[in-house]
């Protein structure tokens, strides 16, 4: 794990989003996987089954899991934008700026979620 | 060179991609249910714009997953390159499985 070494070691931005791309690809995939398990396997057993497993995600705790996954995927979304203008539009000059673009947008997006999903 | 270019053509697909998939599901305000899916899935387009995002998804994040896996030097490459290709082709059939079970 030496990307956690070089977070305090390497104290810009940059390294910041790489330590976040990183752990939410990570997190995603597996997300991904578990995604694709449950809802394929779940419809084997006919549409009433699928539904009771969906409603078990309506409470509190299943509605902040979905938070924090669309936070993941705001996050690594966000930051992949800035590497696609970094590696594609030249913008390596700009990566200040665009990293707290990155930011910005991570705490736009994830207030109208939360407002979508929480009310 | 052609893994990583195949990345960022599924990457930008994906931008959209996952937009309207957390839109459209999560953030629709409905509450999600069978017959809500299975008849936004009577549509074809509906159809490949699904088929479309699990293929990007799985190459976009296997192939990452690669990739970090890549960066701590692994002896046996080209054994982690086949399992990972494998756990692509198995999840591949369960996505299209899901997409094709709601009637």
């Amino acid at each position: 794990m030496g990307f956690i070494k070089e977070l305090y070691l390497n104290r810009h931005p940059g390294q910041y989003a790489f330590s976040m791309h990183r752990v939410t690809g990570v997190v995603l995939t597996i997300y991904l996987l578990l995604h694709i398990t449950l809802h394929s396997t779940a419809l084997l057993f006919g549409p009433e089954v699928y539904d009771r497993l969906l409603s078990k995600l309506e409470n509190p705790f299943g509605r902040l899991l979905e938070l924090l996954t669309i936070l993941a995927v705001v996050i690594h979304m966000s930051n992949g934008v800035r590497l696609i203008l970094i590696d594609f539009l030249d913008m390596a000059r700009e990566h200040r700026r665009l990293a707290f673009g990155v930011l910005s947008f991570t705490l736009l997006f994830m207030g109208y979620a939360a407002w979508r999903i929480l009310i | 060179m052609l893994s990583w270019f195949f990345q960022r053509v599924t990457a930008i697909f994906l931008i959209l991609g996952m937009a309207v998939h957390i839109l459209v599901l999560p953030l629709a305000g409905e509450r999600l249910s069978y017959s809500l899916v299975s008849e936004r899935l009577s549509h074809t387009g509906w159809i490949l714009f699904d088929l479309l995002l699990l293929a990007s998804c799985l190459y976009h994040g296997l192939n990452g997953i690669w990739g970090v896996i890549f960066d701590y030097n692994p002896k046996s490459l080209k054994a982690i390159g086949y399992t990972v290709f494998t756990i692509s082709l198995i999840f591949s059939i369960l996505g299209i499985a899901a997409i094709g079970g709601f009637r």
